[in-house]
């Protein structure tokens, strides 16, 4: 029986060849290639001078999935601990966000960080502005907020938060228990507990998590775009010019694609190493 | 063993959800308002919910995201499941080369995805049409079309492919959950390994199957980047339609529209939950995270309902299969690509009444944007509305097709200065559809003085108030003007030396930021004091904040034309020679003008339009409005018109612009 079930993945396997892998042959063919269609390394020499913008984006991108992480894990692990319909409430309600267009929401964020916007009218208000300039000696009229690095991590914390949660939540609520009391019989007190067995055994989660807020961090355009101002360029953004912004050309689009998805590819060995566990916490 | 949480870790808990639900909360209020802005609250009202149902741009993308989002989840859930089941039964080296091939378009940057599949589908639709005209040469039985865009159809492909990955991994972890012994058990009973997966495996992989959809279809409704890339001219997305906005302005329909898809959801998992809640079931601690989004499908109720819900699936298919057949039956339509809030929306669907064409209406950003979008293959449209030196910059490169004339009679109520321009000689590629000046708005309540040159934009008392173009072309311009070099000169040096300015000023943080159509809502909202932008959108942006000011700069400035134009081989050519009449015309030309701010080519609009204004609004037009819009001689006379470059100072702005943005 086992062959004739394994047929069930040939027209996957495919369509998998068709728009998965030819597409991504065409990148890397675009990124040697030049105008003409000749064969050229010149793209990737090219690449040094937008180190400046590696850097930038790997760096919102890393302190991004830092704050989701030390956000996310623990709001994972409390809710693990509550009661089950708590549980399954808070589950759609980190869900139901995604159903809003998430442009619309970082559109949102806009008018609340805005130098005019709702936080600082409130801060005014509240003479929080007045009290800063007084104790500080400086003459603001409002915090800036709007079209710095911190907005834009601001947006990729807000919009891919969902993805640190979930898996890590996924695989922290599916830990044998018995682990856990097992642990407490032989005299672990509640940190050695967590440090010792429940933190080790969600590291699958964390890492998807991980991988699951740095990337889509690392070549957004929209949320750099709508709340960096264009100001702070970060890869995505150097991409989607060089294809359909004001730059065109799509050979150098290309060859930064391909340096971009060497980076995804080394992230995927290093999770595949942590085994089959990880497929799991990926789910979702 | 369960430890309750501290109230210090409830409150944490609570601030997160706080966070991700202030901007949501935002949104739905402020799609009550009175008003058409998203940051001033001027009463209640459901106006945009009663408009949002006649706005035809916005029900089309619904519904084409509604379609493409069901279609591609219960294309990717059955093939999906069939491959987890596949994958599952291999061997575990092959499955994990499998494995890992299947993560790719989840793990790749959407921006990657979409990329990589527009190129492939542009490179199969070259290929295609060559393998399609060889076939019909050697035979006359079967006709294959040679011409294959981009559009619906790529659009599914697109989702399916993004979406069976995520099946595939909700619906793997059951099946290995799944004792192997119960299918060889079946078998040995006598079951085919039809009925074995029948009736064995897929009662225990439901869960995984109904969360693997589950999320499928949220991934589908919430994708934006890879739609982008590879739906072409012909469909647009809610996603893309709020995109095309977020660059102006959002209409509060849009958060009408989210507001009821966001009740929608919400209603029903309430429902749902309430349910499962009815019916209690055995100890379920452990269960994971899909499990758990869907665990009411396990429960006595849930059944029934899962039952219900795939009935519904299958009608849903079905009827979306019936309701794509007659879309693509045969009603002729015309892909229209222009500017952001450049045109009153009302005359699409009068032109759509009178000739029972459907006008496919999709925006660019900008003149390089739209090249860009051409050139990739992405945009296939037959007309486009592009300005004066980029439609040069396509006859050049032969992208244009020549006009029929004759079937645009409404060609003649074009004044005669505004034919025979300098990038058309000739006047064969183009209908002239508006024009303008570009200058400096500026807000009279944050400045003490008027602003009357471009040294403004590069003056270090206004750091961090000035909003600057984000396109070469016009960024540049403004550093050239104030220079005092030619807006079309092809020295390096004079560009160095602009450029160097721009860089200068940038680096000492006088930019805000850069812009486009986001200027509005910056300008509007007393963001930022100073913007250089078009004449047309000063006009706008004056309706909703009466302390803005516009100025054409002492120094000089750019005055632009954008004309219609048709591309070549365009699929739509008659469509597209109606279009173009209809736009010419002086009704809706004037029409235009109002709600765009932008004059008018047509010489009896632009004569007409004070009175029309009177008609419209009963009071007076200024004659200073009158002038910022169609600007008299002498501002035009400080004016240049952009010319094409020739392509190295292209290549160079190009680079300077991509070192600016560094």
């Amino acid at each position: 029986m086992k062959p004739k079930l394994s047929r069930f993945a040939i027209p996957y396997v495919i369509w998998m060849a068709l728009f998965v892998v030819a597409p991504i042959v065409l990148v890397v063919v675009y990124a040697f290639s030049n105008d003409a269609g000749g064969f050229t390394l010149e793209n990737f020499s090219r690449m040094g001078t937008y180190a400046v913008v590696f850097g930038r984006s790997f760096k919102l991108a890393l302190i991004a999935t830092l704050v989701c992480l030390l956000i996310g894990y623990p709001v994972s692990y409390m809710m693990s601990r509550e009661g089950e319909k708590f549980q399954r409430a808070a589950m759609v309600l980190i869900m139901l966000p995604m159903w809003i267009n998430f442009l619309l929401r970082t559109y949102s964020w806009m008018s609340i960080l805005e130098n005019n916007g709702l936080l600082n009218q409130l801060f005014q208000r509240i003479g929080l502005i007045s009290l800063y300039n007084a104790l500080t000696g400086a003459d603001l009229q409002f915090f800036p907020m709007m079209n710095t690095q911190g907005a834009v991590v601001l947006g990729m914390v807000y919009n891919y938060l969902p993805f640190m949660i979930l898996p890590i939540y996924s695989v922290i609520v599916k830990l044998d228990g018995s682990l856990i009391e097992a642990a407490r019989d032989l005299g672990a007190d509640s940190v050695n507990v967590f440090r010792r067995v429940i933190l080790p055994l969600s590291l699958p989660g964390v890492l998807s998590g991980i991988t699951m807020v740095f990337v889509p961090s690392v070549s957004t355009f929209a949320i750099s775009k709508m709340l960096g101002g264009g100001t702070e360029m970060i890869l995505g953004d150097l991409i989607e010019q060089q294809f359909l912004g004001g730059a065109y050309n799509p050979q150098l689009g290309a060859a930064i694609s391909l340096v971009m998805m060497v980076i995804v590819v080394v992230c995927m060995v290093v999770m595949n190493r942590f085994g089959e566990g990880e497929e799991q916490a990926v789910m979702l | 063993m369960k430890r309750r949480n501290s109230i210090l870790s409830r409150v944490f808990t609570a601030l997160v959800f706080l966070f991700l639900y202030a901007p949501i909360f935002l949104l739905i209020v402020f799609s009550f308002n009175r008003g058409n802005s998203n940051v001033v609250w001027s009463g209640f009202s459901l106006d945009w919910y009663k408009s949002l149902f006649q706005n035809r741009l916005i029900m089309r993308s619904v519904y084409t995201t509604l379609l493409v989002s069901l279609l591609a989840t219960a294309l990717a859930t059955v093939a999906g499941t069939f491959a987890a089941i596949g994958f599952y039964s291999l061997r575990r080296r092959s499955r994990n080369v499998l494995n890992t091939v299947n993560n790719i378009p989840m793990m790749n940057a959407d921006i990657v995805t979409g990329v990589a599949m527009c190129l492939f589908f542009v490179a199969f639709f070259t290929f295609w049409s060559g393998f399609a005209g060889w076939f019909n040469s050697i035979q006359g039985l079967i006709f294959l079309p040679e011409r294959l865009t981009l559009g619906f159809g790529t659009l599914l492909i697109a989702h399916v492919t993004f979406n069976i990955p995520y099946v595939i991994l909700s619906v793997g972890p059951k099946l290995r959950q799944m004792d192997k012994n119960l299918v060889d058990a079946a078998q040995d009973l006598g079951c085919t390994w039809m009925q074995a997966f029948w009736k064995v495996i897929l009662p225990e992989i439901k869960p995984g199957i109904a969360s693997g959809a589950l999320t499928a279809f949220t991934m589908s409704v919430d994708d934006f980047i890879i739609s982008y890339f590879t739906a072409g001219s012909s469909a647009s997305t809610l996603a893309m339609t709020i995109y095309g906005m977020t660059k102006k302005r959002v209409t509060p329909e849009i958060n009408a529209i989210s507001t009821l898809l966001f009740v929608t959801v919400l209603v029903l998992l309430v429902i749902v939950n309430l349910r499962a809640d009815h019916h209690p079931h055995e100890e379920r601690q452990t269960s994971p995270l899909a499990q758990r989004v869907t665990c009411f499908l396990d429960s006595p109720g849930g059944k029934r309902f899962s039952r219900i819900a795939a009935a519904g699936l299958t009608a849903c298919f079905l009827v979306a299969v019936v309701l794509l057949t007659r879309a693509t039956n045969a009603q002729p339509v015309v892909n229209v690509c222009s500017w952001g809030e450049y045109i009153d929306e009302d005359l699409i669907g009068q032109f759509e009444e009178e000739t029972g064409i459907i006008v496919n209406y999709q925006t660019a950003e900008s003149n390089e944007a739209l090249y860009s979008l051409l050139k990739s293959g992405a945009g296939d449209y037959d007309v486009v509305v592009p300005s004066d030196y980029m439609i040069s910059q396509l006859i050049e490169e032969d992208m244009l097709a020549e006009l029929d004339y004759r079937q645009i009679p409404n060609f003649s109520l074009i004044s005669e200065r505004f034919q025979n321009l300098a990038y058309d000689p000739q006047n064969k590629y183009t209908v002239p559809y508006a024009w303008g000046t570009v200058g400096i708005i500026y807000n009279t309540a944050m400045l003490d003085e008027p602003v009357t040159s471009w040294s403004a934009m590069f003056d270090s008392q206004y750091a961090g108030n000035v909003l600057m173009f984000r396109n070469s072309r016009d960024a540049m311009a403004t550093a050239l003007s104030y220079l005092g070099y030619s807006l079309n000169t092809t020295s390096e040096d004079e560009l160095r030396e602009a450029f160097q300015l721009l860089k200068d000023a940038k680096n000492r943080g006088i930019y805000q930021s850069f812009v486009m159509d986001e200027i509005y809502q910056k300008m509007e909202g007393n963001n930022a004091a100073i913007g250089a932008y078009y004449a047309g959108d000063y006009l706008t942006m004056l309706e909703n904040n009466e302390d803005l000011a516009f100025v054409v700069p002492e120094e000089g400035s750019n005055w632009f034309m954008d004309a219609m134009c048709v591309l070549k081989e365009a699929p739509h050519y008659e469509e597209a020679h109606a279009w173009m009449n209809f736009i010419a015309s002086t009704e809706a030309n004037l029409k235009n003008m109002d709600y765009i701010g932008y004059a008018s080519p047509n010489q009896e609009a632009l004569e007409q339009y004070p009175a029309y204004y009177e008609e419209q609004y009963g009071e007076a037009l200024e004659p200073e409005i009158y002038e910022i819009m169609a600007a008299p001689e002498e501002t035009l006379e400080r004016c240049e018109a952009y010319l094409v470059l020739p392509m190295e100072t292209r290549k160079l702005y190009n680079e300077l612009w991509t070192e600016l943005g560094i």
